[in-house]
C-alpha cells in the first residue's frame, strides 16, 4: 500500500498510509475498535477504494483497474468476513464452488451450482476434510454450527485459488480455545497453500503465539510493527489506552 | 407533584401525529357530509318492496326448482349432481386450469425481472458498498433500466384485470386465452414489485462477499439473491394464486366459459337455485385454493 487515503463522512481513516507484506508472509493486524483494520483489509481485497495512493498486487495496481480487472484481482484475493458472508440457505458445497466466481462465466457459474463436475466435488471434499468437516458437504450452511460456518468460509476462500487470504476478526465470537483451533488452521492451510496472511486480531496473545509479524494500528496510524519477541509492553499499552484514543 | 398528576401531565405530553388527527378530522367531515347531504338514501335499504323481493329471494327463488315441482320425489344429491355433471365440473376445472396457467407465467416473469427492478441492486454502487462491479456506461444505464421496470410493473398492475380481459376478449375471442393473459399481466405486475421489495430486503452480506471474490452481478443474482429470495417469493406467488382462483371464476360473468359464465348464466335464466349450487362450487374451489396456499406457506416458512 503506497500512500493510500480514506476517507469515511468526516472522518479521514487513513493518511498517507504505507504497509509492504511480502508473499508468503503471515501478518497480524492488532489495534482497538475502529482503528481502521476492517477498512484497511477492504481496500487490500479491492473491496472499497482509496481516495488517493494505490494498492499494489504484485505488479497489479487496484487504482488504475478497469472494473473487470478489478473482478480478476479481486478473485485471487481471499477474504473471510467477520459474519461468514455465506448464503444462508444454500448447501455447503455450493457455497464452496462459488468462490470461483470470480474466473468463471455466468453460464459456467450456474453449472457449478446446479450440477458442478465430478473433479469440482471431490476438490470441496478434500478441502472439507482437510478443516475436519467432510461430512457436512450436502448441509445447509444454516443449519450449521458457527465454528462450522466459519470453517466453511475458510474453504470457500481456499476454493478461490488465492494468493492471499485476509481474514476480518476471525475469533470475534468465539471461546478461547475455538479461537486458538481457527488461528491455528488458518496459520497452517496459509502455509500449505504458500498464501500471504493477514489477519485482523483482538487478542494480542494469539498474534504472539502465531505470527511471526504484528502490526499495531490505531486511529489509521502504524503505532508498530514488529516480531512478537521485539515487542515492547509500553507498544502495547499505548496502542490501546482509552485516554489517547 | 403526585404520581397521578405526573402521569397526566405525561399522558398531556404524549407525542402526536398532525397527519393522523387531521385525517381523523377529514374522515370524520366527510361522512357527516355523506349522511347530511343525503347522497346515499341510508334509510331506502329498509323499503317494504325490497324488503319484500328479499324474503321472495330466499324463500321460493332460492329453493330447488325439482323441489318446489316434486317435493316427494326430490332428493339433493340427484339435483347437485346433475349440476354439476351439466356445467360444474367444465367450470370448475376451466376455472383451476386458468388460475393456475396465469400464475405460473406472472410468477416466472415477475421473479426474473424483479432483480432488475430492485432499487439497491440496479444502483452503480450495488447495496451500497461501493464495490464498482460495472463499466461507467452501465453505471449510467443501470438506474435508468431499473425506472423502466418499475414503471412497466406499475402500467402492468394498475390496468385491472377485467379491463385487460375485455381487451384481449376483443382481440383474441371467446376461449380461456384472455383470462390468462388478463390475469397474468396483472399479477406479474405485482409480482414483479413484491420480488423487487424481497430483494431489496434481503440481508446483504452474502451477497457482499460474493462481489468481494470477484463475482459479477449476474452470477451474484444466481447463487444469492434467488436463493434467499425464493422461499418469501413462493409466499407471495400463493397468495396471488388464491385472488386468480377467485378471479378467474369472476371473469367468467364477461363472457369467458369460466365457473362465473354459467353462475351469470343461470342468473339471466333466473335460475337462482342452481346459480347459488355454482356459488358454492366456487367458494368450495376458493377453500381448497386457500387451505392448499396455506399449508404451502406454512411448511416454507
Amino acid at each position: 500500500m503506497q500512500s493510500v487515503s480514506l476517507q469515511r463522512g468526516d472522518t479521514k481513516v487513513f493518511q498517507d498510509f504505507n504497509l509492504q507484506v511480502q508473499h508468503g508472509e503471515q501478518v497480524a493486524l492488532v489495534g482497538p475498535s475502529g482503528a481502521g483494520k476492517t477498512s484497511l483489509l477492504r481496500m487490500m481485497a479491492g473491496g472499497i477504494p482509496s481516495e488517493s495512493g494505490d494498492i499494489l498486487h504484485g505488479d497489479a495496481s487496484f487504482a488504475s483497474a478497469t472494473p473487470k480487472e478489478l473482478r480478476s484481482l479481486r478473485a485471487r484475493v481471499g477474504f473471510i468476513h467477520q459474519d461468514h458472508a455465506l448464503v444462508p440457505n444454500l448447501r455447503v458445497c455450493s457455497n464452496i464452488v462459488a468462490g470461483r466466481f470470480g474466473r468463471q462465466g455466468l453460464l459456467q457459474a450456474l453449472r457449478a451450482l446446479i450440477a458442478p463436475t465430478q473433479e469440482t466435488r471431490l476438490e470441496v471434499l478434500q478441502l472439507l476434510d482437510q478443516v475436519g468437516i467432510g461430512d457436512k458437504m450436502y448441509h445447509r450452511v444454516d443449519r450449521l454450527s458457527g465454528g462450522e460456518q466459519q470453517r466453511v468460509a475458510i474453504v470457500r476462500a481456499l476454493f478461490q485459488k488465492p494468493d492471499a487470504l485476509l481474514a476480518d476478526e476471525p475469533v470475534a465470537s468465539v471461546d478461547p480455545e475455538r479461537a486458538r483451533d481457527v488461528i491455528g488452521l488458518l496459520t497452517k492451510v496459509a502455509q500449505e497453500y504458500n498464501l500471504t496472511l493477514v489477519v485482523s486480531l483482538h487478542d494480542i496473545a494469539l498474534a504472539r503465539e502465531f505470527f511471526p509479524r504484528v502490526v499495531g494500528l490505531r486511529q489509521g496510524k502504524i503505532m508498530f510493527d514488529a516480531a512478537p519477541l521485539d515487542l515492547q509492553e509500553g507498544q502495547l499499552q499505548e496502542l490501546y489506552s482509552i485516554q489517547n484514543k | 407533584m403526585t404520581p397521578a398528576q405526573r402521569e397526566r401531565e405525561l399522558y398531556r405530553n404524549r407525542s402526536r401525529s398532525r397527519f393522523i388527527r387531521a385525517s381523523n378530522w377529514a374522515l370524520g367531515g366527510l361522512l357527516a357530509v355523506t349522511w347530511a347531504g343525503e347522497t346515499i338514501d341510508f334509510r331506502s335499504i329498509f323499503s317494504p318492496q325490497r324488503m319484500n323481493n328479499l324474503q321472495r329471494f330466499l324463500r321460493e327463488d332460492l329453493s330447488p326448482w325439482p323441489l318446489r315441482q316434486n317435493p316427494e320425489s326430490f332428493s339433493w344429491g340427484d339435483w347437485i349432481l346433475s349440476i354439476w355433471n351439466q356445467h360444474g365440473a367444465d367450470g370448475l376445472l376451466l376455472t383451476l386450469c386458468i388460475s393456475l396457467v396465469s400464475i405460473a407465467l406472472a410468477g416466472v416473469f415477475g421473479w426474473f425481472v424483479a432483480p432488475l427492478g430492485a432499487r439497491n441492486f440496479m444502483h452503480q454502487d450495488p447495496l451500497h458498498r461501493t464495490l464498482q462491479v460495472e463499466t461507467k456506461n452501465e453505471s449510467v444505464l443501470l438506474p435508468w433500466i431499473c425506472q423502466g421496470v418499475r414503471l412497466l410493473q406499475i402500467f402492468m398492475r394498475a390496468i385491472p384485470e377485467y379491463v385487460w380481459a375485455f381487451l384481449f376478449l376483443a382481440m383474441l375471442g371467446l376461449g380461456a386465452w384472455p383470462a390468462i393473459l388478463a390475469l397474468a399481466i396483472h399479477n406479474a405486475g405485482i409480482l414483479g414489485r413484491l420480488g423487487a421489495e424481497t430483494i431489496e430486503n434481503l440481508d446483504s452480506k452474502s451477497s457482499r462477499g460474493l462481489f468481494q471474490l470477484g463475482a459479477s452481478r449476474s452470477q451474484v443474482v444466481a447463487s444469492s439473491i434467488f436463493a434467499q429470495g425464493l422461499p418469501r417469493y413462493i409466499l407471495f406467488l400463493f397468495y396471488r394464486w388464491e385472488t386468480c382462483v377467485r378471479e378467474a371464476t369472476v371473469l367468467g360473468m364477461i363472457g369467458i366459459l369460466s365457473l362465473g359464465y354459467w353462475i351469470d348464466d343461470a342468473r339471466v335464466r333466473q335460475h337462482y337455485d342452481e346459480m347459488l349450487v355454482l356459488v358454492l362450487f366456487g367458494a368450495i374451489l376458493v377453500l381448497l385454493g386457500d387451505l392448499i396456499s396455506h399449508q404451502v406457506r406454512k411448511s416454507i416458512r
